[in-house]
């Protein structure tokens, strides 16, 4: 992989705002300053408190994984979290690299080596279907991206500059290859006519979608005005905005 | 292109797959082996005969090389699948509590693992096909319920779910637009109502 995550995270924590998502993002219950992040900061599973160390670094991938696949807007990024896996699948890969290259090591030994690989390759393959799922989402609303500066603070350093470039190619190949014969006052790539739909493709916060409550909900209120209240692992198929606000929590999950 | 068409609005059986190996099962060992660190979780060691939790990939990859024996969940053997079954048929409104991974981790020890099973194979296919089927009518059943704001499902499993969800999304997203359509005044109104919750939300946050 190109990224350096690494470098990438430093850059990504420089501004104040993302630092408190994150932390709302990751529920957990502690201190402010565990997000932060710490020059070489490793592998945080011995610092998690007891009750949420449940929800190991994998497991949370997984759900962010199934989160982003089904939510028709584009999500927080996970940065701290990939960076994290990222480093151990780094760590395993060279452990078992070195154990390979030792001609002494037993049958048993190669079997050990087997299951750990095998693990990287399902932790990776998380990993490379979370950012693709991103990554689609990013070049399908990159000029959206580009016009609304509430998105900025979702994206990571190097998905924010992808859209930005993706935006500017996609508008100059439409200029190039049809606008630029046609008459100047047909040439807008963000025209607002009524009764037309937008010309900046946005995501439709309206969609519906299957929402698993991971935890008893506080009442969120219906498109027809009624409320509803979701009990911890109750089912519901609802419109992507009335429930937006409870996935940034944590307290409920796409499935 | 970056997501190829089939994974953008729905979930491939095998990615359902996927997420239930994670899952922990009990095996019975046949084989010494010491502790491992991964990256997402950590296989105990493993002594002969001594029962230990470890996620159905390691279970499948062990079993597969005869190194152990799977002992099934308590639910996967035919009384109790029957007993859910008359369950089912008795609550014609609600679906039985089986495990939210049921049909994924029965078909994963059918296949790979029958040999350890309480039950024989056949037996236990055809009642959790009778299972399936029976959930299917009432969830088909339910879908008459289904509006343009909400519904409220209970004990459907991922896979269940992933059946419905290319037609009740599509025909929920129809709903909503015709309903929106039919009232424009409510519409324009509704619509910034929303947009100024979701900021009130963001705010509380």
């Amino acid at each position: 992989m190109s990224f350096d995550w690494d470098a990438e995270e430093d850059d990504f924590f420089a501004g104040p705002s993302v630092r408190s998502r994150q932390a709302v993002d990751e529920d957990f219950p502690i201190p402010d300053d565990f997000a932060d992040p710490v020059p070489g900061f490793g592998d945080p599973i011995g610092l998690i408190p007891q009750d949420t160390a449940e929800e190991t670094n994998f497991q949370q991938l997984i759900r962010h994984w199934m989160n982003e696949r089904h939510s028709p807007d584009i999500l927080p990024g996970q940065e701290v979290l990939l960076g994290n896996l990222l480093d151990h699948i780094r760590k395993q890969t060279d452990d078992v690299q070195l154990l390979r290259a030792d001609p002494g090591s037993s049958e048993d030994e190669h079997f050990r080596i087997m299951l750990v690989h095998t693990e990287i390759e399902r932790v990776k393959f998380v990993i490379r279907s979370y950012i693709r799922t991103r990554l689609h989402k990013i070049e399908k609303y990159a000029r959206h991206i580009n016009s609304d500066p509430n998105m900025y603070e979702r994206l990571s350093k190097a998905e924010f500059e992808h859209a930005k470039r993706y935006a500017r190619l996609e508008e100059t190949h439409y200029t190039s290859s049809v606008l630029q014969s046609l008459p100047i006052d047909q040439q807008g790539l963000d025209d607002n006519i009524a009764f037309m739909p937008p010309m900046i493709p946005a995501p439709s916060k309206t969609r519906a979608v299957f929402v698993h409550a991971r935890q008893d909900c506080p009442r969120v209120k219906l498109l027809d005005g009624s409320m509803m209240e979701m009990k911890k692992d109750q089912i519901s198929l609802v419109p992507y905005n009335v429930i937006e606000h409870l996935l940034a929590r944590g307290e409920v999950e796409l499935v | 292109m970056v997501l190829p068409a089939h994974l953008k609005n729905n979930l491939m059986p095998s990615e359902i797959k996927f997420i239930a190996e994670n899952e922990l099962i009990t095996i019975l060992p046949r084989y010494s082996m010491k502790k491992i660190e991964l990256i997402g979780t950590t296989i105990p060691a493993l002594r002969g005969m001594r029962r230990e939790r470890v996620p159905i990939w390691v279970a499948l990859i062990l079993k597969s090389q005869d190194k152990c024996n799977i002992v099934p969940p308590e639910w996967m053997n035919v009384a109790y699948l029957k007993e859910k079954y008359e369950d089912e048929l008795k609550t014609p409104y609600r679906f039985s509590d089986l495990p939210s991974n049921w049909i994924e981790v029965s078909k994963i020890l059918l296949t790979k693992a029958a040999d350890d099973l309480a039950d024989p194979s056949h037996q236990l296919r055809s009642i959790i096909q009778d299972l399936r089927e029976i959930r299917l009518v009432k969830s088909r059943r339910g879908l008459k319920e289904l509006n343009e704001s909400n519904i409220e499902l209970l004990g459907l499993s991922l896979l269940e779910i992933n059946e419905l969800r290319p037609f009740v999304l599509t025909v929920m997203n129809k709903l909503r637009q015709l309903h929106d359509t039919v009232k424009p005044e409510d519409d324009s109104t509704n619509a910034n109502n929303y947009e100024d919750s979701d900021e009130d939300e963001d705010m509380d946050n």
